[in-house]
This record gives structure tokens, C-alpha cells and sequence, in this order.
């Protein structure tokens, strides 16, 4: 037989197949510089502004405009701010009420792109990396509004693997009519209405402790010591017959909205717990 | 220029969700920039040409999204591998026909990665998320009716597809 061509792109084909089992990680070094170029233009954010037509000759429009310009400017970065006041207000809230011994450092972030290019993924892109001090694993919330971890870290930028990824797996509370946090594994269960929709499973219902009700919010759980519980992960928008065995099966409609801002927060945190003697010890990995 | 002109194309590819508009569910939905410009230079390359480009753009595709190094590359690289013209000479593809290959190139590489990613992960992969890749492939034909004659007019990815002109010899 004759070594052709499409032999050898055949051979290509198979090691591609086999380069996801041997580096399930990838391979930085190759992933690092294209992304980094990839991304640029989101990067510098090309400013249509700059792409409008000049003035008609008369001085006193062409400053009016500019005037104009500035006042859009300075208005929408007061609002940009304000914004970003409460929802960090509405964060320190939220991680008070987990009685955390103290707050997390926070960093920043601005998200470059909202979607994974692969249609079934949920992801996104944020503009800070490994050279910011950021790690592998570490949450990322908007408001109070828990994103996800992040997943794929690169020196300037980074992937947050969203809560509504296929690959998902999250420990949660779901409170009930009667104020009783029960526990429960969420995980993604596919589109209704044009919006994802998680499943959330094993969740015990016994007497006194009351019904989980369509509405209910849903919190994240203290599975992990880099994760901050009662964050908000989204509400209950349907319940399983609960009489059935139990263990009804809920269904969650994320909360983040990725529409509302552009502007996230990672939260620094570390997978060392600190012991009451100030000894710190690492937990174990999941 | 090509070379340019397929980094120009494959930032869009990134930004495309962004960019769709909820309107007849194009956003739930949108086209696959990434798959259409690999069958783009796998029909009109001469036999096996386009399928290194077509593993090239997918390894771009891993390198800025979740899935680890070679999940797209092997996606997008099959795709081209399948409708590479070959050994035989197929003749020129276009119009409606082209389309209709983007259409049915669309559904297999969405297909071939949801079975490429069952032994990475499993238990993710259901009926549905099949069915979904109908209204994508359907959405990709017709984005792709409007792009692919603006790339031949202007030779924009000629290059690439080895079509080049180039002077007889005197």
C-alpha cells in the first residue's frame, strides 16, 4: 500500500484524537500566546466612536458635539459606578451571612468575552491572570451572584468554567417555605425558553422542615473552602412531586445575567484553612 | 493577506453569540464561524489542502475556550477531512449546493464533537443537545449564503485554498 496524503492526515487526525487523554490540562505554553493574540481586540476594545464621520466645517457643532461626547461619557461612567458600589455592598452582605472568620480579597475583573466559542460550553473570558495572582479553582461572582471557578489560567487573561456548564457540578442550599436550608447537587439539564436550566437532585425533604416552593432562592453550599457559602446561584423555577419518594427533583434558572454588566470579581481565595491555633493545613482535593 | 483576512474571521467567530440577536432564536443558536470558514477552504481546496487549515482553526478554537488542546483541532480537521475534495476532482461548489454542504458540514461537526467529548467527560451528552445542532447547521447555511460570495469575489482566502494566480512563464 502506498503512504498517500490523506494517510498522513489521517495520522494527524488520530493524535488529535489521543492529545485530549494524554493532556487533559492542554499544553500552556502552545494555548498561552495564541490566546493572548486572539483576544487582543477585546483587549484594546475597538471603539466604534472613533469610527464616526468628521464635522461639517462649522466649529461651534463640531465643540457642541464634543461637549455632548464627554457629558454621555461622564454620565455613564457615574452610573458604571454606582453600580459597581452596590453590587459590592449587596457581596459584602452576602459573604457576611456565611459568618466567614474574614473577608476574602477581590480582585476586578472586565469580561472579554461572554461565550465559550463551543456552542455546548458555558463560559467566559475575563482579563485578569496568573500574573495578577490569581489561581486555579478560585470563584467568580457578580454582585453577589456566584459565576463560577475558574478553570483555564493564563498569564493576562482567563476561562471561569460557569455554573451552567455541561461539566458543572455544585453542592447547594435550597431554602424551603419554612426557612430550612436543605442540601442538594446541581448540575446542567439542557434549555427551556431560551434560557439554561439546571437540575439540582438529592435534595431530602422530611416532615417540619417544610416544602421547597417554585421561587425559592438557591445558595451555594460550604462543599469547598475557596467557595463562599450563601452566594446566590439562582431560584427554583419548578419542583418534582415531592410526595413521590422524598427526594424531589428541582429545577433552577441561573441568576447571573450576563447582560447586566461587563464588570465580575474574583475572589482571592486559597484552599488552606486556617486553624484556630493559626496553624494552617490544605484540604483535600475534590 | 489571507492569513490576515482568517485571524479577522476567527476574532468574529469569538465574538458571534455576542453579536446575534434574539430574534427567531438566532442567539440560542448562533452560526458556527468556526466550522463555516474551515468547510469554506475544504470545498474549494484542490484535494487534501483544506484540512490542515481546518485542524489549524481548531486548535485556535481549544486554545480560547474550555475543552482541552485537540478537541476542536480533531472536530474541524475531520469536518475538512470529510469534504475535501480527494483524489477525484469534484468541480466547482457553490450557490445553493455549497449551502446545503455548509448545512450538513454544521451537523457533523457538531455530532462528531458531542461524540468525540462522551469518553472525556460522559454523562453530559443527551438526545437533545443533537437536535440542537439542527437549528445551528440551519442558521450557518444561510450566514454562510451571504459570506462565501463576498470571499470569492474578492479572493479574500485564495491562499489559503491554494488558488492562487500566478503568471505564465514567458
Amino acid at each position: 500500500m502506498r503512504f498517500r496524503r490523506r494517510h498522513a492526515w489521517g495520522a494527524a487526525l488520530i493524535a488529535l484524537f489521543a492529545l485530549p487523554v494524554l493532556k487533559p490540562d492542554g499544553i500552556s505554553f502552545i494555548e498561552t500566546p495564541v490566546a493572548d493574540v486572539v483576544l487582543w481586540p477585546a483587549r484594546t476594545g475597538l471603539n466604534p466612536e472613533r469610527w464616526k464621520g468628521g464635522d461639517d466645517g462649522d466649529p461651534d457643532s463640531a465643540r457642541a458635539r464634543k461637549l455632548e461626547r464627554e457629558l454621555y461619557q461622564v454620565w455613564e461612567l457615574h452610573w458604571d459606578t454606582l453600580t459597581k458600589v452596590k453590587d459590592l455592598q449587596r457581596l459584602r452582605a452576602a459573604l457576611r451571612s456565611a459568618k466567614l472568620d474574614r473577608l476574602p480579597k477581590m480582585l476586578g475583573t472586565r469580561v472579554l468575552m461572554a461565550s465559550d466559542p463551543v456552542p455546548t460550553r458555558r463560559s467566559i473570558t475575563i482579563d485578569r491572570g496568573a500574573d495578577d495572582g490569581i489561581e486555579v479553582g478560585q470563584p467568580v461572582v457578580m454582585g453577589p451572584v456566584y459565576l463560577g471557578r475558574i478553570r483555564v489560567l493564563r498569564s493576562r487573561s482567563a476561562i471561569v468554567q460557569l455554573v451552567s456548564d455541561p461539566r458543572t457540578r455544585l453542592e447547594v442550599f435550597v431554602r424551603t417555605d419554612k426557612n430550612v436550608l436543605l442540601r442538594g447537587y446541581a448540575r446542567r439539564a439542557g434549555r427551556r425558553e431560551g434560557r439554561d436550566e439546571m437540575q439540582i437532585e438529592f435534595v431530602r425533604t422530611k416532615d417540619r422542615v417544610g416544602r421547597v416552593l417554585p421561587g425559592a432562592p438557591v445558595f451555594t453550599a460550604n462543599f469547598d473552602a475557596r467557595v463562599p457559602a450563601k452566594l446566590l446561584v439562582g431560584t427554583v423555577s419548578s419542583v418534582s412531586d415531592p410526595d413521590l419518594d422524598r427526594m424531589p427533583i428541582l429545577r433552577m434558572r441561573p441568576a447571573f445575567d450576563l447582560d447586566r454588566s461587563t464588570d465580575a470579581v474574583v475572589l482571592l481565595t486559597s484552599d488552606t484553612v486556617q486553624s484556630p491555633r493559626g496553624k494552617s493545613a490544605a484540604t483535600p482535593s475534590r | 493577506m489571507s492569513l490576515f483576512v482568517l485571524f479577522f474571521l476567527m476574532v468574529l467567530a469569538g465574538f458571534i453569540p455576542a453579536l446575534c440577536p434574539e430574534l427567531l432564536g438566532i442567539e440560542a443558536h448562533p452560526p458556527d464561524l468556526w466550522a463555516i470558514i474551515v468547510l469554506y477552504v475544504a470545498l474549494r481546496s484542490p484535494g487534501y489542502q483544506g484540512v490542515g487549515w481546518g485542524i489549524v482553526v481548531g486548535l485556535v478554537r481549544d486554545c480560547v475556550s474550555l475543552d482541552p488542546l485537540g478537541t476542536s483541532g480533531f472536530v474541524l480537521g475531520m469536518v475538512a477531512f470529510l469534504f475535501a475534495e480527494g483524489r477525484h476532482r469534484r468541480g466547482r461548489v457553490d450557490g445553493v449546493y455549497r449551502a446545503s454542504l455548509v448545512a450538513l458540514g454544521v451537523l457533523v461537526a457538531c455530532w462528531v464533537y458531542l461524540l468525540r467529548i462522551l469518553p472525556l467527560g460522559g454523562g453530559i451528552v443527551t438526545f437533545g443537545l443533537f437536535v440542537d445542532a439542527v437549528p445551528t447547521a440551519l442558521w450557518s447555511a444561510l450566514f454562510a449564503l451571504g459570506l462565501y460570495p463576498f470571499l470569492d469575489r474578492y479572493h479574500l482566502l485564495d491562499d489559503l485554498c491554494g488558488r492562487t494566480t500566478r503568471a505564465l512563464p514567458a
